[in-house]
């Protein structure tokens, strides 16, 4: 075997799969909500497939659906609201009031073109979709009616997989259940299992049929249908080979069979298998005008007859059993209209087209094809016979208008009668060989005589035999063969299992005797005279055992005429006795016949009566033969009688004769007289009968309306339940946030009573639950606010929100707001306002505004320090410009100062604000800026945190600085033996503070500095601006071993000056 | 011309801090001026007003101690004495209350303070003006 093309299977296999990926189509209805919240739940997110989801919609509203799945799924969903490509791991939604069509892997939107009870979006999609391509998904869940089992159909026959909900879990499981009851689901399941099923489908998903069948696989493929015939009887090898395997690779995906040869095992293996197979391959593939050739035949050697045999006022009936979906019968009933059209006279046609299957008549009744059907059809017909309405074929008024659908069944149901064609297409062929044989009786019956009889391509009606005679084999056309031997009885009908089991089979001879009555019939079949029985045409029916000795068939071909049967001597007088028997309907008796039986000549008396005189279709007369005396014996008496009055006998005749030809005028004007009525009676049947007709179609209009409206408002009903939920929870929101909130909320309508109000009113208010609908103005408050009514009204007419702040009796502020109501539909329907309490603002603002006149304060401080500051420096440039004589003693005094000014400035700025500076930290930070501060002549001894206040520490800094500067320069610190000793305390006196420093210094030689202007600078700070600014009393004072200095600054009244 | 002005004339100094005070007396006599004070309060200000019976002239510093001085600003408006303010700051309130009252901010350069001082004179007619 050529092992190439098999090696690169997969490969394309793979590069197909991984460029396509299948539709899922899901079709609801009633109760689809809940059922596709479980699906998409259930469902795993990675399936690489993309999900249209089709319900029925009200087409009013907005759907909420995709917002209800998107919740479910963590695909994204979408309405469809224009063309849109599929992309897989996505969810499409239909939108309301819209049917949704997918073509070359886009989905798009149209109008209906239905009134609202006939639309069937589910159907339609599915039509698309398999239109679209082969290996598709169709899912019915709950729902109410029957949409998608047509659209489920053409899924499956394009090689798609149907997978339904379990009807009986669904919630509403008639839609389920009419797709299942098409024979045509591969899986029947709870929804959960459906979820659980999809991506494992999906995965095993095969490559276009047509990829499927290598050379090597022919073989095997002859052996599945073998094995198929041997279960089911019937041979599929003719049948389309691409159909036949287009059916087998979706049962292998169905059955997760990898190849051919699996596939081979399961059927082997699993006898069901065989039958899905069988129950696929029968799918059926209905046409118009199928199998044409046949057609053409039949157009020719039928139609015209059926016209030229008929009388004007008869109609011409045709009946088609197992019509389907209708395309047969349509297709007939186009021949009969076009026949019809080329004669003169108008012909009543009537078609009656029958079926089991409900669904499949409703489609018929509907008679809407897809437009694929122009393949089938020429283009003349489709002008005369089909308008198009969207992207449908419907068939015109006057082609439905003849054909009538109609529930039957062909094995159980009594057949219709007096039909001049049956056509049975493709019905035989799914039964067995003894019910085939019953149904031909049963069209045998139906059939008028030498009517016509039309089956499928592959069926024939040569058994039983007898029955039909085949005008063109070929085209499968019989013609009915009148059957002598039988009388026409209602063919028995076999069923099975249903109701009492009716008589078995009777043949209809030779008669077995069973019982006495058996016995007796017998007994006078050979007692009795020989008898014959002949029908209207003077055929022989039946003979009795003994009548062959009366019969001498003529040369020539064997007839079955009596006449010409009988023996000689016997046929003048059988032909005028059956003459008066069928003519007059009487019973004769002849007189004796001279015959001759092998030389001797006897007496024979011929007897003639009619059989079955009431039935006049039907007619037949037994001739009994008697057999008198030999002639020879002696004289016969009878010719005796006969020669001894003829006249007399003549005379008798004659007056019957007259008698009976007056009693024949009676009865026949009395016949004619009846049959006008009868002719008034059929013509007002006829036209009940019509009535009927169109009130049952009628009926059926408004109920399929009915069940749509039905349907729509369970799809209604749950959407509202969705939507009652999420108000009862938006409900129970608002009730939570009411008791919840610290603001306070009162709702006013707009005559301004009370609508709602939240727990903090009832504070503000004198309002208690119970008071909804007073008037507001009723009730007194807490607030500085007489004009709540007087605003609410202006928000009403203004439209606009107002918003102040109020102070309540109790020392509080609210925020009051009040804004128009709006409805979700924005009308104003009254006021809301709102109280917020801004008490922590309002305290807020009150600090933010004190803090910030403090900082105005602090700002205003600082540039009045600063500016002092300046003015301090610039006085002290005179000061040391004036008592220093040279620009170096004035630079290195002017840097000393300044950098003395800046230590306080910088102890100031750390210090905090009103409680001053340390007094020892004034004295170190001077110390240390002339690094004195370790001097072993210097002792320090004092309290720690005697504070200086900020105003007197500048002045006292630079004090300070002054009489370290001379100690450095003239005094103790600037002498080996000097010594400076500072002591400070603090001296309560008079209810005033004062901090005391004594500066005293010991071992110096004050003779050189006697000699100096002596430290003016310290001294004048010291003894004036202290006590000037201050009030500070001091002592300067030059002992013979060093200066002698004490300060007095009082404290409490600068430093209370500060803290303001 | 200015310093004839300010020559002769008794002019009172409020001034808190010491060496600036020091500073504009200084400067002040060499113009030729009688320094009255100087006095670092409002209340030795307001004694010192009221025992003096002739002042031609006052210089007085806004912030006495951390205490504004108003006080002694009203006084002397009151008795129609002209003076001029110095202050460490651009005060609204100064200008609204004595809009007629130059303020000589600080740090200020002794002539812009004569030049100041010799305006607050030279705009009225006092009972001892000398013009000439």
């Amino acid at each position: 075997m050529n092992d190439e093309p098999a090696a690169s299977h997969p490969e394309a296999q793979g590069e197909g799969t991984a460029k396509r990926f299948p539709t899922v189509g899901i079709g609801t209805s009633a109760g689809g909500v809940h059922a596709l919240q479980t699906f998409f739940e259930s469902l795993p997110d990675d399936v690489d497939a993309a999900f249209v989801v089709v319900v029925h919609l009200d087409p009013g509203h907005q759907s909420e659906l995709p917002n209800i799945l998107a919740t479910r799924t963590r695909m994204p969903v979408a309405q469809v609201s224009g063309r849109v490509r599929l992309e897989p791991r996505h969810v499409y939604v239909i939108p309301p009031n819209r049917q949704l069509i997918v073509s070359d892997h886009h989905l798009a939107i149209a109008e209906f073109d239905e009134p609202r009870w006939q639309r069937a979006p589910i159907d339609l999609f599915f039509r698309s979709l398999a239109a679209q391509r082969g290996d598709d998904f169709a899912i019915i869940l709950s729902g109410a009616g029957s949409d998608g089992s047509v659209g489920i159909k053409a899924v499956k026959e394009a090689g798609g997989i149907i997978l339904v909900q379990d009807p009986d879990e669904a919630e509403y499981g008639s839609m389920p259940r009419s797709a299942v009851a098409t024979g045509l689901a591969d899986f029947i399941l709870p929804l959960k299992e459906i979820a659980g099923r999809l991506p494992d489908l999906i995965r095993n998903r095969r490559n276009p049929p047509s990829d499927l069948l290598s050379e090597t696989d022919g073989e095997v493929m002859q052996r599945i249908l073998s094995h198929l015939r041997v279960r089911s009887g019937h041979d599929f090898s003719n049948y389309k080979k691409s159909t036949i395997r287009r059916r087998i690779a979706r049962r292998m995906q169905v059955q997760r069979a990898a190849t051919l040869t699996d596939y081979l095992s399961i059927l082997r293996e699993n006898a069901q298998e065989a039958q899905a197979l069988f129950a696929d391959l029968l799918i059926s593939v209905t046409t118009f005008f199928r199998d044409s050739s046949a057609f053409e035949r039949l157009a020719v050697l039928v139609i015209p007859h059926l016209f030229e045999d008929k009388g004007a006022a008869d109609a011409i009936r045709v009946w088609i059993p197992g019509c389907a979906t209708g395309e047969e019968a349509y297709s007939i009933a186009i021949l009969l209209l076009e026949e019809a059209s080329r004669h003169q006279i108008r012909r009543q046609v009537q078609v009656f087209a029958t079926d089991l299957d409900d669904q499949a008549l409703a489609v018929a009744r509907e008679g809407r094809y897809p437009i694929a059907i122009e393949a089938d059809i020429t283009e003349d017909r489709m002008r005369r016979f089909f308008t198009r309405e969207a992207d449908q074929m419907r068939v015109t008024r006057e082609l439905r208008d003849i054909v009538l659908f109609a529930k039957h069944s062909l094995l159980k149901d009594p057949p219709f009668s007096r039909v001049d064609l049956v056509s049975c297409r493709n019905v035989l062929i799914y039964l067995d060989r003894e019910l085939q044989q019953q149904v031909c009786s049963t069209f045998h019956f139906a059939l008028q005589s030498s009517a016509y009889l039309f089956v499928g391509s592959s069926e024939n009606a040569d058994s039983p035999l007898g029955m039909f005679r085949a005008i063109d084999r070929e085209a499968r056309i019989y013609q009915r063969m009148p059957t002598p031997t039988e009388v026409r009885l209602l063919p028995r009908v076999r069923t099975t299992g249903f109701g009492p089991e009716p008589l078995p089979a009777r043949s209809p001879a030779p008669f077995r005797p069973q019982n006495e009555a058996g016995l007796h019939r017998e007994a006078l079949e050979s007692l009795a005279p020989p008898s014959v029985i002949v029908d209207e045409s003077y055929r022989v029916v039946h003979l009795s055992e003994q009548a062959g000795r009366y019969l001498q068939p003529s040369g020539g071909t064997l007839a079955n005429d009596i006449t010409e049967l009988a023996r000689e001597e016997l046929r003048s007088d059988i032909r005028a006795a059956l003459h008066r028997v069928f003519v007059r309907n009487e019973a004769t008796l002849s007189g004796p016949i001279a015959v001759r039986f092998n030389g001797a000549v006897r007496r024979v008396y011929l007897q003639t009566k009619p059989l079955n005189p009431d039935l006049h279709a039907n007619r037949s007369a037994i001739v009994f033969l008697f057999e008198g005396e030999t002639l020879g014996d002696g004289p016969p008496s009878s010719e005796t009688i006969e020669e001894r009055a003829p006249g007399q006998q003549i005379q008798q005749l004659q007056q019957e004769l007259q008698f009976t030809q007056a009693q024949l005028r009676a009865s026949r004007e009395e016949y004619e007289g009846a049959n006008e009525e009868l002719r008034a009676a059929n013509e007002e049947l006829q036209s009940i009968n019509e009535e009927y007709r169109s009130t049952a179609e009628e009926l059926e209009t408004s109920k399929e309306e009915l069940q749509s409206i039905n349907e729509e408002l369970q799809t209604v009903n749950t959407e509202l339940k969705t939507k009652l939920e999420s108000v009862s929870r938006a409900h129970s929101d608002v009730q939570n946030l009411m008791a919840a909130t610290d603001v306070g909320i009162l709702f006013l309508n707009s005559q301004l009573r009370i609508n709602r109000f939240t727990p903090r009113i009832t504070e503000l208010f004198n309002i208690a639950p119970g008071d909804e609908g007073r008037p507001i103005t009723d009730f007194t408050h807490r607030l500085d606010y007489d004009d709540l009514a007087a605003d609410a009204r202006k928000v009403l007419r203004d439209l606009s929100s107002s918003e102040r702040e109020l102070h309540s009796q109790d020392g509080n502020w609210f925020l009051t707001r009040l804004r128009p109501y709006r409805t979700v539909d924005d009308k104003i329907d009254g006021v809301v306002v709102t109280f917020v309490d801004i008490r922590e603002r309002r305290r807020a603002e009150d600090t933010l505004r004190e803090a910030e006149s403090r900082m105005r304060v602090v700002v205003g401080e600082l540039q009045h320090r600063t500016r002092n500051l300046i003015g301090v420096v610039m006085a002290m440039l005179d000061r040391t410009a004036g008592s220093d004589q040279t620009l170096d003693e004035f630079r290195a005094n002017f840097r000393e100062r300044l950098s003395a000014l800046a230590r306080v400035q910088g102890l100031l700025s750390r210090a905090t604000p009103g409680e001053g500076v340390a007094f020892e930290e004034l004295l170190a930070s001077e110390l240390s800026g002339q690094s004195v501060q370790n001097n072993r002549a210097v002792t320090l001894d004092g309290p720690k945190g005697l504070a200086v206040s900020s105003i007197a520490v500048q002045a006292f800094a630079m004090a300070l600085h002054e009489l370290t500067t001379n100690a450095i320069k003239h005094g103790a610190l600037g002498q080996t033996n000097g010594r400076l000793n500072v002591r400070w305390r603090e001296l309560s006196e008079n209810g005033s503070t004062w901090i005391i420093v004594d500066w005293k210094e010991s071992g110096v030689d004050t003779s050189q500095s006697a000699k100096r202007k002596g430290g003016g600078n310290g001294r004048r700070l010291i003894e004036d601006a202290l006590p000037y600014q201050f009030g500070a009393r001091t002592t300067f004072v030059i002992e013979p071993d060093g200066v002698r200095c004490q300060i007095a600054l009082p404290v409490s009244d600068s430093l209370q000056e500060e803290t303001k | 011309m200015k310093s004839s002005v300010l020559r002769g004339r008794r002019i009172l100094i409020v001034e808190d801090e010491y060496l600036i005070a020091m500073s504009l007396q200084e400067n002040l006599e060499l113009a030729g001026c009688v320094v009255v004070g100087p006095v670092p309060s409002i209340e030795k200000a307001v004694k010192l007003i009221e025992s003096e019976s002739q002042l031609d002239a006052a210089v007085v510093d806004v912030n006495l101690g951390g205490k504004l001085a108003y006080p002694v600003a009203d006084i002397l408006q009151a008795r129609n004495i002209p003076f001029v303010f110095t202050s460490g700051y651009e005060d609204n309130l100064l200008r609204t209350r004595y809009p007629q009252v130059k303020n000589c901010s600080k740090p200020y350069l002794f002539p812009n303070m004569e030049d100041a001082l010799a305006d607050a004179i030279g705009g009225k007619t006092g009972p001892h003006s000398n013009p000439g």
